[in-house]
């Protein structure tokens, strides 16, 4: 059951939506950095601060954008005959599965930058603590309303 | 039967004003709490005089808000709906259709015995969860309420099983009063004690302020510093004020489980138990037994040598409700333990019985995080310039209590599949068991650190519809085939969760 390999990618385009969002924080980061040492140009902060933290944010940066690949290879999905899976997590590793008898409702929704790459995130709710459900964002749209479709046919089924 | 029929639009009864009345006051009263030291620490003329018309004020304004809540507070009963009207100036008008109420459960806090009237708590199920709450009526008209707000109820289970109609109740036992001073006696204290240690600190930063202000602080420690010596020899003094922190510590625990499990009493209904109790506040529980997601048995050694457990019983319920839904009852023997068991999962079967344990690296994180825990509070001591002797001193107590309870832990964890239900072992000085029937599930989770990882091992979170139940650090292969077999069943099982 859990050994399946049929655990299935996002979809491509979603790694270029996480590539744009990583940046986009990357050169707000930066730019905060920048405004603070302005803001505080009287204060005389020590020249080797501002290098310090230059470096520091820029190591960041390096780091966050090149691990986005492997963020990205390691989120997969499995749309199994009776339950959902979904892998994710860098250093923590999750795999949750929740089965179709117990899904309570399902939303599909897509933000601004979802929109523009035709991506939308699967929601999955349970009866289970709220927040702790599961979320499956880089779903093409029509991929997205097929598993709806699926598990909603399968409740009305059982 | 009762001639209340609840057809017309109708108050509670008026003593519904005393209960507004005290219920206001109680929270006004908290809120005003705050700026007690406020005031204590403010010196303006005529303090006392304000303080006085202030609360004569309050008491006025809170007298006319219980009045209005009154008169405005009117429900019926219409075409199997509980309708309800409430609000002054902003209108809330309820319906509840009868098939949607889950639960008529019945509180009693000391006023409501004083006044002899009873509140009535209503719980429903759906998309999002609303309970409502009659202050105070009689509890013959409460008793008559319940009776109609449950035919629904009953007209449906009524299809299922005839006898559903004719509600049955048998009391499965009672807490007679000397098992109940054994079970307040045998309470875990150090909880107590600990809420002491949070509230004087709490108020030590409240009065911070104060302090400040007459130097009181600089004061002391100088005082401290002259008499170092005497201080130091006033052994006396601090034995005294331990045994009277840990006499305060058990008094309070006492009380506390005394009196909110006075008079317990459990009886078996055909659909559930019902389970009444409380000192001051009277509270009778409904627990809908297929509402029941999973219980958990604690004891500790003391109470095992007396042979009593408590039980809780966790419902299912959203988060904000979910402290409510899960009932103690306390007291437990073997002999009602084994009914109750019983009575919840069913019969036991023979069946194989599947045995997993934690890997030896669950009791090397315990030690990592003991260490991390340990480490961060030195520092912080060593920070705040701590005496060096007294340091030494905490952490070589600290040290040998954690290996203790690190190693009990790591004894104590288990996780059994027996007969198509969870058992999961945890606790330390306490033992605490829970059992599940885990085709009620809601998802279950393999999570897995990247130490974790190198290390073959790998954590299982089984999510429920009342709260997670974590099985921390088993082999991966074992993870794989718990989840497996818990997965399987929840996939497979025709039965309803709820």
């Amino acid at each position: 059951m859990l050994d399946t390999p049929n655990y299935k990618p996002l979809h491509q385009k979603y790694f270029k939506l996480m590539l744009v969002r990583r940046t986009v924080f990357s050169i707000i980061l930066a730019a905060a950095v920048f405004v603070f040492y302005f803001i505080n140009k009287e204060k005389e902060i020590p020249d080797f601060v501002f290098l310090a933290s230059i470096i520091a944010v820029f190591l960041f940066v390096v780091l966050y954008i090149s691990l986005t690949k492997t963020i990205f290879n390691r989120k997969k999905y499995l749309v199994h005959e009776t339950y959902l899976s979904y892998k994710k997590g860098l250093l923590v590793r999750q795999m949750t599965m929740i089965p179709f008898s117990r899904i309570q409702h399902i939303e599909i929704d897509e933000g601004p930058i979802e929109r523009y790459f035709k991506l939308s995130t699967l929601s999955i709710y349970t009866a289970g603590d709220s927040g702790k459900d599961l979320k499956i964002s880089g779903l093409k749209k029509e991929k997205a309303q097929e598993i709806k479709e699926l598990i909603t046919a399968y409740i009305k089924d059982e | 039967m009762n001639k209340e029929d609840f057809s017309e639009l109708a108050r509670q009864s008026p003593k519904g004003i005393i209960i507004n009345y005290f219920f206001l006051l109680y929270k006004t009263g908290k809120f005003f709490l705050v700026f007690i030291p406020l005031v204590l620490t403010s010196n303006k003329e005529h303090q006392f005089e304000k303080i006085v018309y202030t609360f004569i004020a309050l008491t006025v304004v809170i007298l006319i808000v219980a009045l209005l809540q009154f008169f405005f507070f009117k429900f019926k009963i219409e075409n199997d709906h509980f309708i309800l009207n409430q609000g002054v100036f902003f209108k809330k008008k309820s319906s509840i259709p009868f098939d949607r109420i889950q639960n008529v459960n019945f509180k009693q806090n000391l006023v409501h015995q004083i006044i002899n009237v009873t509140q009535v708590e209503i719980q429903t199920a759906g998309a999002k969860e609303v309970e409502v709450s009659i202050k105070a009526i009689s509890r013959k008209k409460a008793e008559a309420l319940k009776a109609r707000l449950q035919q629904g109820v009953t007209v449906v289970s009524e299809v299922e099983e005839e006898e559903a109609n004719v509600p049955k109740s048998k009391v499965l036992f009672k807490l007679s009063f000397l098992e109940l001073l054994k079970v307040s006696l045998s309470e875990n204290h150090v909880k107590s004690f600990f809420w002491i240690f949070a509230i004087t600190s709490s108020l030590f930063w409240q009065f911070e302020d104060l302090l400040k202000d007459y130097n009181l602080l600089p004061k002391l420690l100088k005082f401290y510093q002259d008499n170092e010596s005497m201080v130091r020899g006033s052994v006396q003094l601090i034995f005294l004020l331990s045994t009277f922190v840990v006499f305060l510590s058990i008094i309070i625990s006492f009380f506390r489980v005394f009196l909110k499990h006075f008079d317990q009493k459990v009886s078996v209904l055909n659909d559930g138990i019902q389970l009444s109790q409380g000192f001051f506040t009277k509270r009778d529980d409904v627990l809908k037994m297929n509402k029941i997601q999973y219980i958990t048995v604690v004891t500790n050694p003391l109470k095992k040598s007396l042979g009593i457990q408590s039980v809780k019983v966790n419902q299912a319920g959203s988060a904000k409700t979910k402290a409510k839904k899960r009932i103690e009852i306390v007291g437990v023997n073997n002999e009602v333990l084994n009914s109750l068991k019983t009575f919840f999962f069913g019969n036991k079967s023979e069946e194989e019985k599947k045995e997993f344990r934690p890997a030896p690296y669950y009791l090397f994180k315990l030690f990592l995080y003991s260490f991390y825990t340990l480490f961060i509070l030195n520092v912080l001591m060593w920070l705040v310039s701590f005496p060096f002797k007294f340091q030494l001193l905490i952490t070589v107590v600290l040290i040998a209590f954690t290996i203790v309870i690190n190693l009990l832990k790591y004894k104590k964890a288990y996780y059994d599949i027996e007969d198509k239900k969870l058992i999961v072992g945890a606790g330390s000085v306490a033992t605490v068991t829970s059992i599940m029937d885990y085709y009620k599930m809601q998802n279950i989770k393999l999570v897995q650190s990247f130490i974790q990882k190198r290390r073959g091992v790998a954590s299982v979170h089984l999510q429920t519809a009342s709260g997670v139940i974590k099985m921390p650090s088993l082999y991966e292969e074992d993870a794989i085939e718990l989840m497996q077999m818990i997965l399987e069943e929840a996939c497979n099982s025709k039965k309803n969760w709820i």
